[in-house]
């Protein structure tokens, strides 16, 4: 080898040293170093031209990190889908369902990116928009976009009515959904939410609820197995861990005062449904005992003597733990009994501020002005809220606050039906109303919405 | 310092019992009350590590300034005291029921692959 092919290689060698060991250099100083490079490449060449063209391959390499290479390379990472949706389909632009096609195309793989740009996301937004009647797939990849700008929340209600609600659909936007609930439920640990997916009409569904909550068949499994346990990376999540399992008796302490402060503080740590009511009716019967029995006994008389305080301060003390469970109720759902005392105050509090709640939600939908760029997905948001708003109501304050609230929630309801059917032309979203509603006329005897059974258009025609 | 003792605490939280935060029993009196507030503020204020945890039946928690004022400023009141003693554990043996949740770490979301702002 001659020796000026030596001496060019030994920075050379250097360089690719320091390219992999990413060092960050002034850029002055990666100029000059590299511009010396470049600028010596030729001698290599002249020297012996089989030696030269054997190191193009390192050249490059010394270019490697150069801003040009690092601008071809952001290129190269930029989403394709979108381009390439864009490409294939403008012949088919006037078409709703190819264009919610190429939303949710874009939309599913923007999803696992952790580069996307908000340019990306409102490429989604034009496409799933404009479509009078949002089917299935455009729902998803609304869901998925709301998802992605941080609104979880709502991306859960739009998914739980893809899955919940209708049967039908694209198959890749209903297992896009299924997956959101499944993995939003181990997020959020409210692994209880598998009775959600079991109500499903969807087997799958039914399958995934059936794993996760212990029950598994050897049908079950295969399923849930072609779905989600294919991956090879599942083998990470702790899904036998995860299974819900039933609430192991604590100990708690003899004495009342303290069983019920016992009660009080397990219930606020609570981290599960299933131990939250477990506490909340412990809590509620241990007070209950406290202030009825104890109490008139006289047996916080001697402190209260003591601090020099007033008696209503032990009234205060009820008040204060009254909000605490009022507070519990409210952020999560407790199984409620017949009850007495201290939880049927909270039970009757809680339920006036959900039913106002629902109040609330009919004069907003009255007063909304349908929009004209995200075809229906609102009206499927609002239908969701208004279910689990409603459910919450009547299982926390009992039948007669169920009639109350189906009264009220009627009218707004048969105007749903009639906009999705008139203006939407979503059927699935008048059929999934309309059937949630005569189950309910039958449950609180509403006789007059029992016309939807068999004219269900009716409701459109005025 | 546990997951748990760095995550945010509501005021009703029983974990905050101004009792814990200042490591008094419920019968310490006034006196005690600020000596013991004024020395772990001073405490927390040359950065000492030994005061800036606190222990409850349930797991260490965080200890700032600002927690260590509002549990003087609490127990100051004889009403929100005599709140606070009632509601004070004094079987520590409070045992929660087997905890089901996914560790803290663990993000569903992430393991398969789905990017989603936190």
């Amino acid at each position: 080898m001659e020796p000026t092919s030596l001496i060019t290689l030994l920075p050379l060698l250097w360089l690719l040293r320091m390219g992999l060991r990413r060092p960050q250099r002034p850029v002055a100083a990666q100029l000059l170093l590299r511009g010396g490079v470049l600028a010596v490449a030729p001698v290599t060449f002249v020297s012996s031209p089989v030696l030269g063209f054997a190191l193009t391959p390192l050249w490059l390499a010394a270019l490697w990190s150069w801003p040009f290479v690092l601008l071809v390379t952001r290129f190269a990472r930029r989403p394709w889908h979108v381009y390439w949706a864009t490409l294939l389909l403008w012949p088919f632009e006037l078409r709703d369902s190819w264009r919610a096609g190429a939303a949710f195309m874009t939309a599913r793989w923007l999803v696992g990116r952790a580069d996307r740009a908000p340019s990306d996301l409102a490429y989604v937004r034009a496409k799933m928009g404009r479509p009078k009647a949002v089917e299935a797939i455009g729902m998803t990849a609304f869901g998925l976009v709301t998802a992605m700008d941080g609104d979880l929340a709502t991306a859960r209600m739009l998914f739980e009515a893809l899955v919940v609600e209708t049967t039908e659909g694209c198959v890749e936007a209903r297992r896009t959904a299924r997956q959101f609930l499944v993995l939003d439920m181990l997020r959020r640990g409210e692994l209880e939410d598998v009775v959600l997916l079991a109500e499903s009409d969807d087997p799958l569904c039914r399958a995934i609820a059936a794993r996760l909550s212990g029950r598994t068949t050897r049908r079950a499994r295969g399923r849930v197995e072609q779905w989600i346990l294919g991956r090879p990376d599942l083998e990470r999540i702790p899904f036998d861990t995860l299974a819900p399992s039933k609430v192991s008796e604590p100990r708690l302490p003899n004495d009342p005062l303290d069983r019920a402060v016992a009660c009080h503080a397990g219930l606020l740590l609570a981290d599960t449904r299933s131990a939250r009511t477990f506490y909340f009716h412990r809590a509620c019967e241990t007070w209950d005992h406290v202030f009825d029995v104890l109490v008139p006994e006289g047996a916080f008389d001697a402190r209260v003597r003591e601090l020099g305080i007033d008696r209503s301060a032990v009234y205060a003390l009820r008040r204060r733990i009254k909000a605490d469970l009022a507070d519990v109720l409210r952020a999560h759902w407790v199984e409620l009994l017949p009850q007495r005392g201290i939880a049927a105050e909270v039970r009757e509090e809680v339920a006036e501020e959900i039913v106002a709640d629902v109040e609330l939600w009919a004069q907003r939908l009255e007063a909304r002005v349908p929009s004209t760029t995200t075809g229906n997905v609102y009206d499927w948001i609002e239908y969701r809220a208004m279910r689990r708003m409603y459910g919450d109501a009547w299982r926390i304050g009992g039948p007669e606050t169920r009639a109350v609230l189906y009264l009220r929630v009627y009218p707004c309801l048969t105007n749903l039906v009639a906009r999705a059917i008139n203006d939407g032309f979503d059927f699935r979203l008048a059929r999934a109303a309309t059937s949630w509603m005569r189950g309910e006329a039958w449950a609180v005897g509403h006789e007059r919405s029992f016309a939807l059974h068999t004219r269900n258009s009716a409701a459109a025609k005025r | 310092m546990s997951e748990r003792a760095s995550q945010a605490v509501s005021p009703s939280d029983p974990r905050r019992n101004p009792f814990f935060v200042l490591g008094l029993a419920s019968q310490a009196t006034a006196t005690e009350i600020e000596r013991e507030g004024r020395k772990l503020i001073a405490q927390l204020e040359v950065g000492s590590k030994k005061a800036s945890t606190y222990s409850t039946p349930w797991g260490p928690m965080a200890r700032t300034v600002d927690v260590v004022r509002e549990a003087m400023v609490s127990l100051r009141d004889p009403q929100t005291r005599f709140q606070h003693e009632v509601l004070l554990p004094k079987d520590s043996a409070v045992t929660a029921p087997r905890d089901v949740t996914p560790p803290a770490s663990f993000d569903a979301f992430e393991v398969l692959g789905w990017n989603l702002p936190r």
